[in-house]
């Protein structure tokens, strides 16, 4: 099953891997700004979803209290190893600083090489977020309960590496459409934007109002944070893991062939200009 | 045949915005764009091994040629062919075999010792260890850097930095190599250095190289064959000797005068290829030079004069300015 070559390959990758991993060390510093801001807005939504709570007693649309409190100490992981962010340098290096054109000739698809860029950085938070939790967990005395079959367990294991593919490959639609114009920072506040709404960092995505729920199940970003974050937690049974995953390769075969054909159209206009 | 470029053009779209508020509006709805024409026309071909220096002013067209031929753009039209390739498929046993370095690109990374970027390289381009043994070890030799590489990229002076770029585009070896004006910015020490690198490159590894550069001096010692290139397209292709020998027919006077001196007047007796208030070179026949020089100190208040042989960066100069007329 695993020929020589394959396994070289393999091995070929991990030291790519490695070797992007130890860039990544060479400035740890840089990791922690991310987290900060989602430790703050994280505790902030829950600041306010907590005086919901005490209004109406001690239930809101399935959520209770502890449940909805492990839920903003997760939305703190999940961004953090999940929600991947290759539009940075992919808009300042490689467009307008003109780092692109390096990697265009490297015989190495510019595609995995911003994937094996990101990688390092998305696990390395994803570890500092994770010793967060555990000590907002303690802080607050609120331990999140593992109650999932080995079944479930598998089936996470198979959409976390989807959800974060997800938010890889959408964040690179939208970063290399800065070969038509640089000038994309509203749409990309706007993006930001629907993430925040519709990946459900302010509330669950089941607590948004009728129409935006409808919306949100619709739209790709749900798909990249609130099903994971929900998953863990235990809410989804094996069908909805299911269903979950079903729509994450769908969204994600569009968005690759997406990518794949801006991609091509943005390199024929491709012109190199921060030479 | 390695290389072979046919017809080749290649246009820029430039977006043409109005100025003001209302010119950007405008320009969101309906964009107006001009040609800049880079390229155009641009035929040759290069064999194996050959060193071509690629010359020519500011904006010739030079590093746009480049470009295509590596496959980093797409030509407007024409053909272009490299070992057999079309450049801008990129198909990767291609971009294995070529490296395109930019004088003032960088592709190591900044954080970390310039051994990193290499051992990246060597994974990228899937180059053996025993093949990457012996080619690092002489690269670093050849560009005597031994004591540099395990150094902070951030930390080491542009020449270094230089030299440790061309170490890592080199790693794979290639067949064929584009330098985009590789001395650029650094001490003629280091010039030299590069200078005679590149040499020993071509030599060594029967590498098939194309060279630009404005300082002639890069040309002159590494080039048999020139290429000149102006708004575009191809002056002269050939031997560089021979167009030495077509130009150094020409000897210059540089002259201060005491007062300015009408053009028309210093016109009659040769070429003026520099004016400068009081300051005045002009290219006249070398047979004709005594008895111009004669002339000009009877007949002017001079300050300083000189005579000189006309160097190759002014022969060059003088078939720029004579065929653009
Ligand atoms: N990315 C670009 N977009 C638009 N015009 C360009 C671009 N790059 C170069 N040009 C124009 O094309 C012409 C040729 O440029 P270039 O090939 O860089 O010349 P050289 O390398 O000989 O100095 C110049 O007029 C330059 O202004
Ligand atoms: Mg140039």
């Amino acid at each position: 099953m695993f020929s020589q070559t394959r396994i070289n390959n393999l091995m070929r990758l991990l030291r790519i891997f490695l070797l992007h991993f130890q860039y990544l060390l060479s400035h740890p510093s840089r990791s922690f700004v991310f987290i900060y801001t989602y430790t703050f807005l994280s505790l902030l939504y829950l600041a306010f979803i907590r005086g919901v709570f005490l209004q109406n007693g001690g239930d809101l649309g399935g959520w209770t209290l502890s449940s909805v409190s492990s839920y903003y100490f997760l939305i703190i992981v999940a961004p953090a190893l999940l929600m991947t962010h290759p539009e940075h340098p992919v808009l300042r290096d490689d467009i307008e600083n003109g780092e692109l054109s390096g990697r265009l000739l490297k015989p190495f698809s510019y595609y995995w090489q911003r994937f094996f860029h990101e990688l390092p950085y998305r696990l390395f938070q994803g570890l500092i977020a994770t010793i967060i939790f555990i000590v907002l967990s303690v802080l607050f005395n609120n331990y999140i309960e593992f109650r999932l079959s080995v079944l479930q367990v598998m089936l996470i294991v198979i959409m976390l590496p989807l959800a974060y593919m997800l938010s890889f490959t959408f964040k690179m639609i939208l970063a290399i459409t800065g070969l038509w114009t640089t000038d994309i920072r509203g749409a990309r506040e706007l993006v930001e934007i629907l993430i925040i709404i519709f990946a459900g960092f302010i509330v669950p995505v089941n607590l948004l109002p009728g129409i935006l729920e409808n919306l949100a199940y619709f739209l790709p970003f749900a798909y990249m944070i609130y099903f994971p974050v929900v998953a863990v937690q235990g809410q989804l049974s094996v069908n909805a893991l299911m269903s979950v995953i079903s729509v994450q390769i769908l969204w994600l075969s569009i968005l690759y062939l997406l990518f794949r054909k801006v991609w091509k159209k943005g390199l024929m206009r491709f012109t190199d200009l921060g030479h | 045949m390695i290389i072979k470029v046919d017809h080749l053009t290649k246009y820029y779209k430039i977006h043409q915005k109005e100025p003001g508020f209302m010119g950007s509006l405008r320009s969101l709805v309906n964009r107006k764009y001009y040609d800049a024409r880079a390229v155009e026309d641009v035929s040759f071909t290069i064999d194996e091994g050959e060193l071509v220096g690629f010359i020519g002013p500011n904006g010739a067209g030079k590093t746009t040629t480049l470009k295509c031929l590596s496959g980093l753009l797409y030509p407007t039209s024409g053909n272009v062919e490299v070992l057999g390739f079309n450049p801008f498929e990129r198909k990767h046993d291609f971009l294995k075999k070529i490296s395109l370095v930019m004088g003032q690109k960088n592709q190591l990374w900044w954080d970390l010792p310039a051994m990193d970027s290499f051992l990246l390289n060597k994974e990228i381009y899937e180059v053996s260890d025993s093949s990457y043994k012996k080619t690092i070890g002489e690269l670093i030799d050849l560009l005597d850097v031994k004591d540099i590489v395990n150094v902070q990229v951030r930390k080491l002076s542009l020449g270094q930095r230089m030299k440790c770029e061309l170490i890592a585009a080199l790693i794979h070896e290639p067949k064929v190599l584009f330098l985009d004006e590789p001395t650029i910015g650094l001490d003629v020490v280091m010039q030299q250095n590069l200078r005679d690198f590149v040499k020993e490159y071509n030599k060594k590894f029967d590498a098939t190289i194309i060279l630009t550069s404005h300082y002639m001096r890069d040309v002159e010692q590494l080039c048999k064959r020139i290429i000149m290139i102006d708004h575009g397209k191809v002056l002269y292709d050939g031997n560089l000797s021979e167009i030495v020998k077509k130009y150094a027919t020409h000897k210059e006077l540089r002259i201060v005068f005491q007062k300015p001196i009408e053009k028309r007047e210093l016109a009659r007796l040769g070429k003026i290829t520099e004016m400068n208030g009081t300051r005045v070179v002009i290219s006249v026949e070398r047979t004709k030079s005594n008895h111009v020089a004669a002339e000009i100190l009877k007949k002017y208040d001079i300050e300083d004069f000189n005579i000189e042989e006309a160097g190759i960066e002014e022969i060059i100069r003088d078939v720029f300015s004579n065929k653009n007329k």
